[in-house]
């Protein structure tokens, strides 16, 4: 199945199926469904880590020990191991275990990886978008590159990785 | 008057008569004995090898002016009389080939001229290429080539650049998981296109598609 672009006319090839769509800059979409994507596998593998630190605790102390969200230690432990998530995986590869689903990709504006540097900028600034009651969200809808916030100040974009028109000739092959 | 005038008088009126006379008998004695003679014994009695022994033809051959013999030779009309297709089906090709010192005689051939008076052009548009090729043991042909040597000067870097590799990869066979991931996929750029063109729509812009620099692309294909 391949998504239909506008401007192609019903019963006509769909314009995504055309083109391979790779170095186009992402959409809206795409970007929030990795990003919700990320942001469930950091909090389900926090979590099981959570679980499994408090599991063993509980062994070597013998007191039964919870930890909740509502513990300062645990936030701390959490917005760092978001921070390492979204910092290495845009450091290493250029895209997160979310992002690799969905097929897009932080690069810089020239096409190739984005740096270590502009990694960690960008991580830090990826909650500024929020707390500008997500406003900063808005250029990847109306801007001509598609960068949020976050992009601009590290300096970097998101693009498809992913190459429809290969996609579409593997469901023409199946069919 | 002298008697030796009026002897030499009557001689000069006898004598005319008598040759003729004479002539006529040898001619007809040796007209008897040629019949009467067996050319064929006489001939047979005769040891030509003997007489052949006492000729020196070379010093014969020497007072021969050979050029003026040619000279007055018509080689052409000569030549015309005689019937080549009759000559050279008594002449044993093989025989004559098996002689000849191909090796030596090519090496005084300029075989560099020669071929630059051939219009290959025009010969090449005479052949039917079809023909020669139905005629070509392709099999033996392969069988004596290098195929190692001739894939070692393939750029394989440079079929790969010309090669549609999203096709071949399309016909790879994909699981269910590679099959459910590019429907995922799609549905949400559908989902980018959706907003896209809502967005555009809202602020009254033309939209033609996602957006992206062709150097972006570019690297992304190489990387």
């Amino acid at each position: 199945m391949t998504a239909q672009v506008g401007g192609a006319a019903p019963g006509s090839t769909p314009v995504v199926a055309q083109a391979s769509l790779q170095g186009r800059y992402a959409g809206f979409a795409s970007r929030f469904a990795a990003f919700a994507l990320d942001e469930g596998v950091i909090t389900g593998v926090f979590m099981l880590v959570l679980a499994s630190a408090s599991f063993v605790a509980s062994v070597v102390t013998g007191k039964p020990i919870h930890w909740d969200r509502s513990n300062l230690w645990v936030v701390l432990a959490f917005l760092g191991w978001q921070f390492l998530y979204f910092a290495y995986s845009w450091g290493a590869s250029g895209k997160t275990a979310g992002m690799a689903v969905f097929g897009v990709r932080v690069v810089q504006p020239d096409g190739t990886y984005a740096s270590s540097r502009q990694a960690v900028v960008r991580t830090l600034a990826l909650p500024l978008s929020f707390l500008l009651l997500g406003l900063g969200f808005l250029g990847i809808l109306v801007g001509g590159r598609r960068r949020a916030l976050h992009d601009v100040i590290a300096g970097t974009a998101v693009v498809y990785s992913w190459d429809a028109r290969a996609a579409r000739l593997r469901f023409l092959s199946r069919s | 008057m002298d008697p030796v005038s009026r002897l030499r008088s009557v001689g000069g009126r006898l004598v005319p008569p008598a040759e003729a006379v004479a002539q006529a008998v040898a001619e007809r004695a040796v007209e008897l004995v040629v019949s009467a003679l067996d050319v064929n014994a006489l001939l047979a009695r005769v040891d030509m090898d003997a007489v052949l022994d006492e000729i020196d033809i070379n010093e014969l051959l020497g007072r021969v002016d050979v050029n003026a013999v040619l000279d007055h030779l018509d080689i052409g009309s000569l030549l015309d009389r005689v019937d080549l297709n009759r000559l050279l089906e008594r002449v044993d090709l093989n025989q004559l080939m098996a002689r000849l010192d191909l090796n030596r005689l090519l090496a005084n051939v300029d075989i560099t001229a020669i071929v630059q008076q051939v219009d290959v052009n025009q010969i090449v548009q005479q052949v039917d290429v079809d023909e020669v090729l139905q005629k070509v043991d392709l099999d033996a042909l392969m069988a004596r080539l290098d195929m190692n040597a001739i894939v070692q000067r393939i750029d394989i870097d440079a079929v790969i650049q010309h090669t549609d590799l999203g096709a071949i990869i399309a016909r790879s066979s994909g699981g269910v998981a590679g099959n459910a991931l590019d429907v995922v996929r799609s549905q949400t750029v559908g989902l980018d296109e959706f907003l896209a063109r809502w967005v555009a729509r809202l602020r009254r812009r033309p939209y033609t598609g996602p957006p992206g620099p062709s150097d972006v692309h570019q690297a992304l294909e190489e990387a």
